[in-house]
């Protein structure tokens, strides 16, 4: 079946592109705010409109605090926590 | 420099001369007691042009920036700042962009740019973490703002970038062209032909470099608590959900906010046309997401897609109150998908929407009259409702085709052009096109509106929530008196406009958005709270009084600006004759019309509450002092402009 790791999963219509995501993931590594250090990764693809989100391997959901940075940010609710199998196969938590 | 390193601010200004295609970089220590942004851009602007330089000489200069919080996570913080001498007015001109250019130039280690001088052939400017290069722009020009952003990030391989560039209106000086950002944000009043005159194509920003924190942990908690404010706030639950096309604009809500109708002759718009352009008609056909500025939680920006028809296939974002207003109300026109397709036409052409609304609306009302012809109109049948030519005449305009070519001078210069007592409906404020709302009904709005520093414009001092509505008791807290909630009263709102000037002279200067302040609702974001920000981002300890002053200076250096180049007095702080002659027609706010003596009782108490004369509107040596402004009191008495 193998393992379950916790994750952040992304609704793409929801997101709104504002970045806040990326700049509060940089903030939680470095206490500084940025993009460039950010495990979450946001554009926006201009012919379609809709925004790609990307988390990147090395989140750690910010296992120290109870609602990770990026999902706490996000005014749209377009991040949630999750969780997902090695194969790739997410599902969310609740 | 022996010195700790910045907070907030990058630290560094960048100076960009065309002549000898040279960039220079300094810190920006002399300009920091305006803040950033529009503060530091004015200062700049004022005390490095010359009166006798207009603004499309090679000699005149743009300052443009971003504010100490701009890319710090603090909600809204992504505005960028464009200052320089006003194409249409000859004052100054001021316009501050959202989108997430910002963000990229802070990130890139800079918080200002200066351009002087014209470069022999078009270049664009390219910021990367800390460098900057000219770059042959010649295979750009000519090419609309969305190609030229795609174009500039295949070429540096870098789909992040961020570009800021001009279209067709700008390379062609149409007098009031934007600047474009992020394909859909519009810095405006004549940037953009400040740019083609500078044969300055475009600036692209990209930065990887973190800004700094002063209190990290207090900086988030603060961040927090004021994101859960936003969240809760009526006004911007309203904002959020429905954008300002729905929450102020034409058909909403209920189809009772009054418009600019007809080229402003009326402000009220029958439901029977303005259900044709409600929000929700473009939601439930073409919506397909929300967008935002960088860290914005209100997000009142619509993404739309109309996939076919005869306009599409077009994904475009929009829009705002204003947009459906100028193509829409005020040219009587109905229809939802041209209108659609204007938004995009003039963000892609680089076109001012309030200054080509204008234009085409007294263009309409010329022809209605009979004072223009299909021999003048290129065949064209400038007919109130007539989508097709209003669609025909946008690319004419920002490419000075035909008749566009006299309307891309703007309503004023157009109107003085054709003369045939048309320049008795050319709807201007200081030679700046008009495309408004409420004001009849509003009176505080409509003194904000004339009073504005920049021409005409409800983003200075015209308080939105006078229409919005707010508490007496906090009103009067705040600015002074409880008359400030009553849209209908003349009394209270000289004060009310003074003190919004200076609080968004502020605003600007740090990089906040308006929408997330005071401006909607007396809960949201003020000095106190923008104070905290300072202080817990960039380690600036201040306080409101503080702020507040620094808001006055920056207004006053504006107003001085505004005397000198362009020798504005108390007459220019009126409104067009329209406003006090026609009444509007209908709707919750019918037989609203601005009093002459009403509004004369506003303009002296504005003037007092700045402490300028109330007979020529100019500054007053002790406004100037108490400021401590004496460059500006020195250059005013000089020209003999000091009251």
């Amino acid at each position: 079946m193998g393992a379950w790791a916790e994750t952040i999963l992304a609704d793409t219509r929801a997101c709104t592109a504002c970045l806040a995501c990326e700049l509060a993931c940089a903030f939680r590594w470095s206490k500084k705010a940025g993009a460039a250090q950010s495990y979450v990764r946001v554009r926006r693809d201009e012919a379609s409109g809709l925004a790609d989100i990307r988390v990147l391997d090395g989140c750690d959901v910010c296992r120290s605090v109870e609602t990770p940075l990026c999902i706490a940010v996000c005014a749209p609710r377009a991040l949630r926590l999750g969780r997902r199998r090695r194969t790739g196969t997410e599902e969310a938590v609740s | 420099m022996n010195r700790a390193p910045d907070h907030g601010w990058a630290g560094r200004l960048l100076r960009v001369d065309l002549d000898s295609l040279c960039c220079r970089v300094e810190p920006i220590d002399p300009w920091r007691e305006f803040l950033g942004g529009r503060g530091m851009s004015d200062a700049i602007v004022f005390e490095e042009s010359d009166p006798r330089v207009g603004p499309l000489d090679p000699g005149s200069v743009v300052a443009l920036g971003a504010g100490p919080l701009v890319g710090t996570l603090a909600p809204s913080a992504s505005r960028t700042n464009i200052s320089a001498k006003n194409v249409a007015t000859g004052g100054i001109a001021t316009s501050s962009v959202g989108g997430h250019f910002g963000l990229e130039l802070k990130l890139a280690g800079f918080d200002q740019i200066v351009v002087r001088g014209k470069a022999r052939h078009p270049v664009y400017l390219a910021i990367r973490d800390g460098a900057a290069e000219l770059r042959d722009a010649r295979a750009l020009w000519g090419r609309d703002t969305w190609d030229t952003e795609a174009e500039i990030r295949r070429t540096h391989d870098d789909e992040r970038m961020r570009v800021a560039s001009i279209g067709p209106a700008g390379e062609n000086r149409c007098a009031q062209a934007c600047v474009i950002v992020d394909r859909g944000r519009a810095a405006g009043w004549g940037a953009g032909a400040i740019f083609g005159a500078k044969n300055l194509k475009a600036i692209a920003a990209r930065g990887t470099q973190p800004i700094r924190l002063a209190d990290p942990r207090g900086f988030w908690n603060y961040t927090q608590a004021l994101l859960k404010k936003i969240e809760n706030s009526r006004a911007s639950g309203i904002l959020r959900r429905n954008g300002t096309h729905g929450a102020y604009g034409v058909g909403g809500p209920d189809g009772r906010v009054p418009q600019g109708v007809r080229n402003q002759q009326d402000e009220y718009w029958p439901a029977d046309k303005g259900q044709n352009l409600k929000e929700i008609v473009y939601r439930e056909r073409w919506e397909i997401g929300r967008t935002a500025c960088t860290a914005c939680p209100t997000s009142c920006t619509h993404m739309y897609h109309l996939p076919g028809g005869r306009h599409g296939p077009l994904t475009v974002e929009g829009m705002h109150t204003n947009t459906v207003r100028a193509l829409g109300s005020n040219l009587d026109i109905t229809d939802a998908e041209a209108v659609l397709k204007g938004q995009a036409l003039i963000n892609q052409l680089g076109l001012n929407v309030d200054a080509v609304g204008s234009a085409l609306a007294w263009a309409f009302e010329a022809w209605e009259r009979g004072l223009l012809g299909k021999a003048e109109s290129d065949g064209l049948e400038l007919v109130w409702g007539n989508a097709d030519a209003m669609l025909a005449l946008l690319p004419r305009i920002a490419r000075r085709q035909g008749f566009g070519d006299l309307l891309a001078d703007g309503v004023a210069e157009a109107a003085r052009k054709l003369g045939r007592g048309s320049e008795a409906f050319a709807m201007h404020a200081k030679g700046q096109g008009l495309n408004e709302q409420t004001v009849r009904s509003h009176k505080g709005w409509a003194l904000g509106i004339f009073t504005s520093t920049r021409g005409g414009g409800h983003l200075n001092g015209a308080a939105l929530v006078e229409r919005l509505g707010m508490d007496p008791e906090k009103a009067k807290a705040v600015f002074g008196t409880a008359a400030a909630a009553r849209p209908e009263a003349y009394e209270g709102k000289g004060a009310v406009a003074a003190w919004f000037e200076s609080f968004k002279a502020v605003v600007d200067s740090v990089g906040l958005c308006y929408y997330t302040t005071y401006w909607i609702d007396l809960e949201l974001i003020g000095l106190e709270q923008i104070a905290v920000l300072l202080e817990k981002a960039a380690g600036f300890k201040t306080d409101p009084a503080a702020l507040a002053r620094t808001g006055r200076r920056i207004q006053n250096l504006e107003k001085a600006f505004n005397t000198l180049h362009a020798g504005f007095t108390r007459a220019h702080d009126m409104p067009p004759a329209r406003f006090f002659e026609t009444s509007i027609s209908g709707g919750p706010y019918a037989g609203a019309k601005l009093d002459a003596q009403g509004y004369a009782r506003m303009l002296d108490d504005y003037y007092a509450a700045h402490d300028w004369d109330c007979a020529t509107g100019w500054q007053t040596a002790r406004c100037l002092d108490e400021l401590d402004l004496g460059a500006a009191k020195s250059k005013l008495a000089a020209a003999g402009r000091l009251a």
